[in-house]
């Protein structure tokens, strides 16, 4: 079975979107096509239709269900996004809601009798978001967090606490970073290790002055062994180099 | 265990038999994340951990001396890590294997992560790394069975009856997980003993 | 007394100590009563912190319900606290056994945002390391799949491979699981001197080898017998649930990102998409062995297309994503990993949803045990190939 089978009736998304809006009318509320990603903005009160019709539609052929998940949109309350895949044209169509009830209780129907996938889909975004799903055979228990975990952890207003008692030693965050990402000049602190750089350095001295030593060592054995008026003056150097390359 | 941990045995028959303790660790993998792929390689051929005597084949806690908890410990997991550790015989040993294990590694910040194993079961060696080379296994291996040919017994299992919380189990361990999230520092027991 | 009048007592209730009547029903066909089996969090056979709760009828599984988020480490929520470089070495520890090709998802999301033109060495390089890691993954499952039931040996034989290719990999990258070698714009660093022969001399001890796993796990017939069969997956179920990769290959449809929607340079190269009949247990097996073929097939082409030339680009101090969205998937060696990077302009991402191919992968298993028999069930769960980090991230 091939995959390309129907790959050259794929419709463009401008087509998708007309088609979508002859069947659905007000439902479709707009379309983005950036990125290279075509974006359907569907009414709450399509949500489950236009899923319908994806799927069922004979042009469209939606038939592998790709995600669902939600958007923190700010102030506006949540969004919930769904792509979906055909196999025969190869077409993708992101289709994207704003829930009803805005932040304080987001609403948005369940696609489940459309697409078995959207089940696990939608509990995630519960648990993540606290997005209800009216029609879901059941949102409970919390599926990726602890059953008796309090708060929606990917809403922005959730703070991660062990960011805010303890901030990042290094200087490798972005927060200590100014807008141009210049590293914000900050005082060492207790326990700060030695940057990468400087380790990097007082190796490489090491390294060096240990070669250095070793040829020395090396000149004044040939030295001996050649001439005896080179005498002994790069043999008394070598050893004094030494320690100081371990220090 | 008997007699053994209630006499101190004399110097050559504890050194003999804490030579056949070291060399005989029935070995329990807690394999909860990418570490265990290492873990599993550090006991497949390339790496071979068998030939210091640490029998990976260990059926369940019961028949194992060693746990390596290998991998991230995540807050809804572990009540199971401390229930496993329970269910071990004493004298038992514990290696956590891994920056996550150690004490929550690249998920330091993360809500859902347990900030290091040794605030459920005490820890005897650390192994860090993400993941650590199979070699680092094998080198924490070899630590803990110096620490085994050189312990005493009953001194081992009288500190822990004395200070469970440290060395042993039992005590007030944060075992309920959103005090571990909320917590902050988490700061080992919390007191969460339901 | 004899133990007969013991037992007859007991079947009539009359013996001392409640609880210890049985009642009898029908006329004399064994009954048994329905009881709910955990197996996990932490149980061998599901390699992984997975759990699984059966409600049973004697051997039969009348219901599944798998119960994850053991391994739930928040990777959404510390992605959007993490710049576009410390999401690279975040995205590849999610599904352990495929961390590049983890990466290159972020890094081709970034690049899309930005429009960016990777250098084409590096794209070359980037393809290389994915089919690397495509078979250091299937080896894992060959192995493992085996153990679970019940053969030790192919473990031993799929980490001897994966020793060699992990060494290989090392060489370039400094990693053996987690590579952390893309970065936005290309790759860290220009491979090192010696590693396409040293690759080229790989393909050749590979494709050596791979009759042995052939012979070893396919012909066996005890291996037959437990998965031929087993566990079919029709591929409406499939799609309707949006089962990818090998699972969903098995099932006859020849869906594959790097054919359906090429990336990188996949164009360029035949890759082949193996497919099964009807797609149970010993398909999806089938298929996942074939895989490595093709992919070593495809590696031996990208050695000859690598050429000279930069492998990335100067980057500035701080990439940012221009506002909008993105979708971006690619063919995990799991099946299909999509990256909806939604930005806000800022110097960490609005939100970045993993599409992990495990997760919707692991929704079929309540279909396909459910009806079957307990034993089958570990070969069930077995060859529905996933990692629960994948699942829960």
């Amino acid at each position: 079975m091939s995959v390309l089978a129907r790959r050259d009736r794929a419709l463009t998304p401008d087509e998708t979107e007309a088609l979508l809006r002859d069947r659905l009318g007000d439902g479709i509320v707009g379309a983005t096509l950036a990125h290279r990603t075509f974006t359907l903005h569907v009414a709450p009160s399509a949500w489950v239709e236009v899923h319908r019709r994806c799927r069922d539609e004979d042009l469209l052929d939606m038939d592998l269900f790709d995600s669902l998940f939600g958007v923190d949109a700010g102030d506006d309350g949540f969004d919930v996004v769904t792509v979906l895949y055909s196999t025969s044209t190869g077409n993708r169509l992101c289709l994207r809601t704003r829930c009803e009830g805005g932040r304080e209780a987001p609403v948005c129907p369940s696609v489940t009798d459309v697409y078995r996938g959207a089940d696990w889909m939608e509990r995630e975004t519960w648990d993540m978001y606290g997005i209800e799903f009216p029609g879901h055979p059941g949102l409970e228990p919390r599926i990726l967090t602890v059953e008796n975990f309090e708060g929606w952890p990917l809403r922005k207003d959730f703070h991660l606490t062990s960011r805010v008692v303890k901030p990042w030693p290094g200087v490798k965050e972005p927060a200590e970073l100014d807008e141009d990402g210049n590293v914000i000049e900050r005082e060492a602190g207790v326990g700060d290790a030695p940057g990468p750089y400087a380790l990097d350095e007082a190796m490489a001295k090491q390294a060096l002055e240990r070669r250095r030593a070793a040829e020395e060592a090396l000149a004044a054995a040939a030295g001996n062994a050649a001439a005896v008026e080179v005498g002994d003056g790069p043999a008394a150097d070598a050893p004094t180099s030494e320690p100081e390359g371990d220090a | 265990m008997g007699v053994m941990d209630q006499v101190e045995l004399p110097k050559p028959i504890k050194y003999v038999f804490n030579w056949g303790r070291k060399y005989s660790l029935w070995c329990f993998n807690f394999g909860l994340a990418c570490c265990a792929i290492e873990f599993i390689a550090a006991s497949t051929s390339r790496h071979d951990f068998i030939r210091h005597g640490v029998i990976p084949f260990a059926h369940g806690p019961r028949q194992a001396d060693l746990l390596v908890v290998s991998g991230t410990l995540t807050d809804k997991m572990a009540p199971a890590v401390k229930r496993l550790y329970d269910e071990m015989p004493e004298p038992k040993y514990v290696i956590s294997f891994g920056s996550c294990s150690n004490c929550g590694g690249p998920y330091w910040d993360s809500y859902s992560v347990t900030k290091g194993v040794d605030q459920v079961i005490p820890v005897d060696v650390y192994v860090p790394g993400c993941p650590p080379r199979p070699e680092a296994l094998l080198d924490g291996i070899m630590r803990l069975q110096d620490r085994i040919q050189n312990e005493s017994l009953p001194e081992r299992i009288a500190e822990r009856r004395r200070d469970p919380a440290n060395v042993g189990a039992e005590a007030g361990l944060a075992l309920d997980p959103h005090a571990v999230h909320t917590a902050a520092p988490v700061l080992g027991p919390t007191g969460g003993d339901a | 007394m004899s133990d007969l009048d013991t037992r007859e007592r007991v079947l009539q209730g009359t013996a001392p100590g409640e609880g210890l009547a049985i009642e009898l029903i029908g006329d004399g066909d064994l009954v048994t009563a329905d009881m709910s089996l955990s197996i996990g969090p932490a149980h061998p056979a599901t390699h992984g912190v997975f759990r699984i709760v059966f409600e049973m009828d004697g051997e039969r599984i009348v219901r599944a319900r798998p119960v994850i988020g053991y391994m739930h480490r928040g990777f959404e929520k510390l992605a959007e606290h993490r710049d576009y470089r410390q999401i690279m070495a975040l995205v590849n520890r999610h599904d352990w056994l495929s961390g590049f090709a983890n990466e290159l998802g972020v890094a081709l999301a970034v690049e899309q945002m930005l429009e960016m033109e990777v250098p084409e060495r590096a794209q070359w390089i980037r393809m290389l390391m994915a089919e690397w890691n495509r078979v250091l993954n299937h080896l894992m499952f060959i192995g493992s799949y085996a153990l679970e039931l019940g053969a030790i040996t192919p473990m031993f034989y799929a980490f001897r491979e994966r020793e060699d290719i992990q060494h290989l990999l090392e060489a370039a990258t400094g990693g053996r699981l987690h590579f952390t070698y893309n970065q936005v714009g290309g790759v860290k660093i220009d491979l090192p001197a010696g590693f396409l022969r040293e690759s080229e001399r790989l393909v050749g001890v590979m494709r050596q080898r791979m009759p042995d796993y052939f012979d070893l796990v396919h012909g066996n017939e005890i291996f037959r017998g437990r998965t031929v069969n087993v566990g079919p997956l029709p591929v409406d179920v499939a799609t309707s649930i949006g089962v990818t990769g090998p699972a969903l290959q098995a099932t006859g449809l020849a869906e594959d990102a790097r054919v359906t929607e090429p990336y990188l340079q996949y164009d360029k190269v035949e890759v082949e998409v193996p497919v099964g009949a009807n797609g149970d247990a010993f398909d999806r097996f089938d298929v996942l062995l074939r895989r490595i073929v093709a992919s070593i097939d495809v590696i031996d082409q990208i050695h000859g297309h690598i050429g000279a030339g930069p492998v990335n680009q100067k980057l500035p101090k701080m990439v940012k994503a221009p506002e909008g969205w993105t979708y971006v998937r690619t063919e995990n060696p799991l099946g299909q990993l999509g990256y909806w990077l939604e930005s806000d302009g800022g110097r960490t991402p609005w939100r970045l949803k993993m599409r992990t191919p495990s997760f919707s992968n692991v929704q079929a298993i309540p279909y396909l045990v459910e009806g079957q028999l307990l034993a089958d069930a570990i070969s069930i769960l077995g060859s529905v190939f996933f990692v629960v980090g994948d699942i829960d991230r």
